[in-house]
This record gives structure tokens, sequence and C-alpha cells, in this order.
């Protein structure tokens, strides 16, 4: 069975579910490997951003997609169906993300240690673009320094420009909670900012 | 005054954009086939059942054996039907002395327990500078279609015989777990070098030949031979094998040779 392919602009979701959706979330439900793979097919991209995004790191989120597709089945036993896939999908790497933030991090720290200096790209760039990778750098950096709730939410609502009501519907938390915790993070992350001498 | 959190906010969120490459579309069919590979694997059992069915088993042994009852199934189980008698009186039994008691209870319904947990380990990654870090890279698959799988059902069917293909299975398997065990168990890294090369020499096709290659790598890494860890790590730097271990490979070939 085909889906009809969607726009995947960058963190939206699709409201209401394509045609034939319910008989493919049964289907994906029971295991069903192909269904699962039509679901991915439609929306790996946008998990694999969020998860880019939150753990700095291309091997970590590329296994966060993993897991998130493997659990799949599992989670959409219990889905009440009632939202988008899409933010259901970005719930599942929500929740299954501690582990996979400590090994990026790890991984990070190991090797910046190993080139003794932040792990750069070797090519010269022009240097809006070196100033730019720098930029992000730092701010993964101050990020790994965050509680993981406050990353989420700084995640989700700056880097991913979702609403607080979407990221509040990901995260299963109310949009004051979400709030608060961006409010939270963006003060650590400026003052941390700072601490690093990014200017 | 610029708001210096925006313009990082920005930046990341560039750095992170979705892209399409001809490496990211073959990273991403990868990781799809990953995925379907995994979903047509049995369930693995958990963790609670490796550790309740032993315990299990262990309670109602002891319980058995308390009870007196144990030395009764024991002789039921070991003898076979001309040799059954009929039932004696309990007191009669008791008599008698015990029979050489835990050997002969059947173990296959416990013991074959364990083989299934090990199914699917969830990658993770390798620390580049701290490779003694366990990647879990052990073989699933491997370890369940070994032939012990079959033995519950033996004393029903003619065992079958061990296809080639089955025998260099098992052989594979046995080298990658030597050569997991060298290399995590600290058995020091030109041991694992070495067991690595023969499970390479022997399956360099393998299923797991992409790990065990790159934990080679990594062995030449921790042997200072920089030269030829640069070259073992170059076809997974350039994408050979998609989107595995790329960017690690990447980093690391950086590094050395900014050591070198």
């Amino acid at each position: 069975m085909s889906m009809p392919a969607t726009t995947l602009a960058l963190g939206r979701d699709l409201a209401v579910a394509p045609q034939g959706a319910e008989e493919l979330y049964d289907r994906a439900a029971d295991g069903d490997p192909d269904a699962v793979a039509v679901i991915y097919d439609e929306h790996h991209q946008a998990v694999r951003a969020f998860a880019t995004r939150l753990l700095g790191d291309a091997s970590a989120a590329e296994d966060m997609v993993h897991e998130v597709f493997i659990r799949l089945p599992r989670a959409m036993r219990r889905w009440r169906r009632d939202g988008a896939l899409r933010t259901f999908l970005i719930g599942i790497a929500v929740n299954h993300a501690r582990h996979h933030v400590r090994s990026a991090r790890r991984r990070r720290a190991a090797v910046e240690r190993l080139a003794q200096q932040p792990v750069m790209g070797v090519v010269e760039t022009p240097e809006a673009a070196m100033r730019r990778e720098q930029l992000a750098r730092a701010l993964q950096r101050c990020l790994d320094k965050l509680p993981l709730a406050q990353r989420v939410a700084f995640v989700l609502c700056e880097v991913e420009e979702r609403t607080s009501v979407e990221a509040a519907a990901i995260v299963g938390v109310s949009e004051g909670t979400i709030r608060s915790r961006l409010h939270h993070a963006k003060a650590k992350l400026r003052a941390s900012l700072e601490r690093e001498g990014v200017r | 005054m610029k708001d210096l959190l925006q313009e990082a906010t920005r930046a990341l969120r560039e750095e992170t954009a979705p892209e399409s490459s001809a490496t990211t579309r073959r990273r991403d069919r990868q990781t799809r086939a990953r995925i379907q590979d995994d979903l047509r694997l049995p369930p693995s059992r958990t963790r609670s059942g490796f550790f309740a069915v032993p315990l299990a088993a262990i309670l109602i042994g002891s319980t058995a054996w308390a009870s007196g009852a144990l030395p009764r199934i024991v002789d039921a189980w070991t003898k076979t039907g001309d040799e059954r008698q009929p039932p004696v009186s309990p007191a009669k039994r008791r008599v008698a002395p015990p029979p050489a008691p835990v050997a002969p209870v059947p173990p296959v319904p416990v013991r074959e327990a364990p083989a299934q947990p090990e199914a699917q380990p969830p990658e993770e990654v390798v620390e580049p500078d701290a490779v003694a870090v366990p990647t879990p890279v052990a073989p699933p698959t491997e370890v369940v279609a070994v032939p012990t799988a079959k033995a519950p059902t033996a004393h029903t069917r003619p065992a079958p015989r061990p296809q080639p293909d089955a025998v260099q299975n098992d052989r594979s398997t046995a080298l990658y777990r030597a050569a997991h065990q060298a290399h995590f168990g600290g058995g020091g890294p030109a041991a694992a070098l070495r067991h690595w090369n023969a499970y390479l020499a022997e399956a360099p096709g393998g299923r797991f030949a992409p790990e065990a290659a790159f934990n080679r790598a990594i062995c030449l890494v921790r042997l200072g031979q920089h030269q030829a860890a640069i070259a073992a790590l170059t076809p997974f730097s350039a994408g050979s094998f998609g989107g595995y271990r790329q960017s690690e490979a990447k980093q690391l070939i950086s590094a050395l040779q900014k050591k070198r």
C-alpha cells in the first residue's frame, strides 16, 4: 500500500491522517515491517532532524531513529490516535532520549579530547560558515549542561520552531510547563555561552 | 545589541537542517533496511525471563528435593518404559539409597532460555579514544541460529545433518566471539587484532564484517600503528559502509593526521 507523499516541511505535522492511514497504523501496530517502512519513509527526516539537534551527534541520532522505529509497533498499540503521527514519533524519541544524550555527550567529549581541540571540519570554509559552525558547536556544548527536560523544550520550541502547544503535546506536559522550562533553558544557555567566551 | 543565543540557535538549525545527498540517501536506506530486518526477527525475551526461568527451576527443584519427591521424578525420567516399576510406597522408596541426584534431570527447557535474550543488543557508539567501551556487536542472529536451538526436538526427529553454511557460520561465530572477548575482555589490542584478522579471513563478507573491520581499526589506533589505522578507517569515512561509523572514522582520521 502506498501513502501519498507529504511535504516534509521542517517539523510540521500532518493535522489529519491521510486516507488509508488507519489500516497502515493497524499493520504497523501488528509489527508489519513493510508498514513501519512506509511510516519511516514518510517521517524519518523529521525524526532524524530532531534527534540530530537534540543530541548533536549524527551517529547517536541515527541510533535514535533506529530505536524510534523499532519501538513503534509496541508504542502504536497504546496510541490513541488523537494527534498527528509525527508528533507521536517525536514523543517516542523524547521518551528514549536519555541514554542517547549521555552516549552522544561522552563520544563528543572523547573525540574532542583525542583531537585536542574542538572537532571541526578539516576543510577550509568561508568565514561566515566557520562562525556558524562554531556557534552551533558552542550551543551544543551548552545544551549538554542542561537538564534533559529543558534541553528538549529548547530544541522543540527554539531550534525546531514549534509552538509551545505542539511541544506540550509531544512531551506530554502542560503548555505552562513547557514555557517555564524554555525560560529557564534560555537563561542558562545565555549564561553558558557567555562563559564559553563566544562573541 | 545582537542576541547571541538567537544567532547560535539559528546556526544550529542551519547546521542540522535535513540534507539530501547520495550519502544521506544511502544511509537512510540502510537504516530502513536495518529496522525492517530487526522487526522480522522473533521478539526477544525480556531480561526478567532470563533470570526468572533459572530461579523458578531452582525453587521448584529445591522444593521437590525437600519434600522427597525429586528422587522419584529423577527415577521416572531416567528409566525407560521397560525399566519402570509399579509405584512403591514413599516409605519403601526412602530406604533405597538416593540416586545420583540432579544430573539426569532434563535441563533442556531451562538451558535453552539464555539463547534469545542476546538476540538484539542495541548498537552503541564507540568512543574512539576509550575503545575499551564494549561495542555490542555480538552476533545476534547467528547465536539464535546455532543448532542448539533445535535440541528440544532432537528426540522426536532425526537430527538434521549440519549444512556447510551452518558449519561455517558456527566457525565464524566462534571466531567472532573470541575476537569480541579479546577486544572487550581485556585481552589487549595485539591479541584482539589477531582475532579480528582471523575472523575477517574466515568471513570477509560476513554479517559482522563491518563491525570487525572497525574494531580492527581501533586496535591499530591503540597499538600506535596510525598509518595502518588510517588505511583501515578510510573505507568507513569514504562511506563504503554507508553511514556506519562514518563520522567517527572521519574524526579519528582527522585526529590521527594531526598527531602525525
